[in-house]
């Protein structure tokens, strides 16, 4: 399956939810994005944000206080 | 949840635990033990002091609030900003609404025995004035830079976040130089700042219902403000 990684371990928030944001920007609708972070405000604080803007998104914890968010572009 | 997402959310999480298998290190232990250390705690400082105690549990129950709902003060401030969320900004105007229910309740009895001195009443009745806004500034760059304020950040210590460890010592710097200098500041502007009591100059009932006017209006306006900065793109 095709994706597109963000690396963003050891980054304060808001750091991942910036990246994120550009990246789509970049991005086309049905597209996928893999955004990698060990920070667990990334997770309230992406997830709510992609919600209300529409994207459609979930999370899986990879190892011990990191997390892999799924973002597929609106 | 579209079906690609579910696809590769079981793609990924096969990948990283054959990468490295979740550990099954059973971490119950290591809770029992803290809560039974906590609990001992709190009957050893009930026998010195029974405030002290009071403090402790009410510093658990904050950290475990701060951690679980991942409350974030810095992220009330920035996020209207940045992104445009007014989620947590409204989470902070309801706990000021509850406080300005509440305080009022304790601080009105110790005014009525007729207590005059602002320092003494419950809660921390100030001068305000230019020192307030420069201050504010200042912690509001400092958070939004570091990535947490004070109770952001020893959250983040608690979680083992460790850039966080360096937002903490410097927090501890900067909060020793604050009280070195805090003299100079206190004579500059702070003793010469109005301390502006609204039940002074309306009375109780009215200073509670301005007040809660006030926050339900700002309340109103940022739910608008989200759904606006959130629709539109």
């Amino acid at each position: 399956m095709e994706y597109k990684v963000l690396d963003c371990l050891y980054e304060i928030c808001p750091i991942p939810l910036l990246k994120a944001n550009k990246e789509l920007e970049r991005m086309h609708s049905g597209e996928i994005l893999v955004l990698l972070t060990n920070h667990n405000c990334a997770i309230s604080n992406v997830v709510e944000w992609a919600k209300d803007k529409g994207h459609e998104i979930d999370y899986i914890e990879t190892g011990e206080g990191e997390w892999e968010i799924f973002i597929e572009k609106k | 949840m579209s079906s690609k997402l579910e696809m590769l959310k079981k793609e990924r999480l096969k990948a990283s635990q054959a990468e490295k298998p979740k550990s099954k290190k059973n971490q119950r232990l290591y809770g029992a033990l803290l809560i039974t250390i906590s609990i001992y705690i709190a009957f050893y400082l009930y026998k010195r002091d029974s405030i002290l105690a009071i403090a402790w549990i009410f510093s658990l129950g904050f950290g475990f609030v701060l951690q679980k709902t991942r409350f974030c003060f810095a992220a009330s401030f920035r996020d209207p900003f940045l992104v445009g969320s007014t989620k947590l900004f409204r989470a902070v105007l309801i706990a000021l609404i509850i406080s300005s229910i509440f305080f009022p309740m304790i601080q009105f009895p110790i005014h009525k025995a007729g207590v005059s001195d602002y320092f003494s009443l419950a809660g921390l009745v100030r001068p305000v004035g230019i020192h307030t806004l420069i201050g504010g500034i200042m912690f509001g760059m400092g958070m939004v830079v570091a990535g947490g304020c004070v109770s952001g950040a020893l959250t983040r210590v608690g979680e083992g976040f460790l850039l966080q460890f360096v937002v903490f010592i410097s927090i501890s710097v900067g909060t020793l130089f604050g009280a070195m200098h805090y003299k100079f500041w206190e004579n500059a502007f702070i003793s010469s700042a109005p301390i502006i009591y609204l039940p002074d100059i309306f009375g109780y009932t009215l200073a509670v219902v301005i007040q809660l006017s006030a926050l339900i209006i700002i309340y109103y306006l940022a739910y608008k403000y989200h759904i606006k900065r959130n629709t539109m793109i």
